[in-house]
């Protein structure tokens, strides 16, 4: 939405008692103003008409975008998803007893180390089903957050990047930063290959490669080869996730360790 | 410390050439979701994003981003 929009105030939103859930497509013509202005607003928001209607269900999502943001607060313009936002998310999905999977789509460029290792490790110890699906991109961070749970899938054309730790802008001085700094990385690189099939040479190798990407170090995976190495469970959408999700929930038991395919 | 494979001096940049109105941007509690709403004039609120899990909380027409509510 753009901020120079203006709301004029001529209608303000009441709700509607008589059929709040009354997909807009079924009366064509006689449409209040104020119908017609919500309709209008959703439309310029989020280029669709109507919504439909609710339906129960058993699973949640978990919707990871943007830069994943943790002990530092981000300048506004950056899209987040907040830590503190995930993190008693899990807790109460965990705690509800309604609440029997979670899939969890990833469309991240990576974040705070800490943070997105939390919540990889939150999501590995949760005792519903999870499954993850990575759209667009699981880049950096997103990688073990991909892992965590019980079964993962990426879109055919989503990518992940896999590089190095580092400081950008600081002079690697003296030996204890770049200890520090590989101490991180191995937290990463250990997570990530306990948790999927890569092994942990070719994840190191895939992350020092040069050639693969201009002016950097790493490596770009996308949907096929990151099932290929092992690193994902599967190639996939929407449909296929869903469907893995209530397999594992019939289980009952998730396996917390992945099956090779 | 950040991993991540945007360049930090983009993560960074001066907020001066970002004309966002960001700043008005309040998070609030609605019946098991949070809000980020954006405040307007007269006590009322635009929705901006929905902070849930359940998927059916995106589906809520009062809660579509853009909608204009008055409180929760």
């Amino acid at each position: 939405m753009k901020s120079n929009e203006r709301y004029t105030g001529e209608t303000p939103y009441e709700p509607d008692s008589n059929n709040p859930h009354e997909p807009a497509l079924e009366q064509p013509i006689r449409q209040s103003p104020r119908k017609q202005k919500m309709v209008l607003e959703n439309l310029k928001s989020i280029g669709q008409m109507t919504s439909v209607a609710p339906v129960e269900s058993n699973t949640h999502t978990m919707i990871i975008v943007g830069q994943i943001e943790g002990h530092l607060i981000l300048p506004p313009k950056n899209k987040t998803t907040k830590y503190e936002h995930i993190i008693p998310q899990l807790v109460a999905i965990e705690q509800n007893p309604n609440i029997k999977g979670l899939l969890v789509i990833l469309n991240t460029v990576g974040g705070d180390v800490e943070a997105g290792l939390a919540i990889a490790e939150m999501l590995e110890s949760l005792s519903k089903a999870t499954v993850s699906l990575v759209l667009g991109g699981g880049h950096s961070i997103g990688v073990p957050i991909a892992v965590s749970t019980d079964y993962s899938f990426i879109a055919e054309t989503a990518t992940m990047t896999i590089h190095p730790l580092r400081l950008t802008g600081l002079v690697i001085g003296v030996p204890q930063t770049y200890e520090y700094l590989d101490k991180m990385q191995d937290r990463v690189i250990k997570f990530v290959t306990s948790h999927s099939q890569i092994t942990e040479d070719k994840f190191r190798e895939l992350m020092f490669r040069t050639g693969d990407l201009v002016r950097d170090i790493g490596t770009v995976l996308v949907g096929k080869d990151a099932v290929g190495l092992g690193l994902i469970d599967e190639v996939g959408g929407i449909n296929k996730a869903l469907k893995k999700l209530d397999e594992l929930i019939e289980l009952k038991t998730p396996p917390r360790r992945k099956e090779p395919q | 410390m950040l991993y991540t494979i945007i360049p930090v001096e983009s993560i960074f940049e001066s907020e001066s050439d970002s004309q966002e109105d960001v700043h008005d941007e309040v998070e609030i509690g609605a019946s098991g979701a949070s809000l980020l709403v954006h405040s307007l004039p007269g006590g009322k609120y635009k929705v901006i994003r929905i902070i849930s899990t359940d998927p059916q909380d995106y589906l809520n027409p009062q809660w579509q981003p853009g909608t204009i509510i008055s409180s929760l």
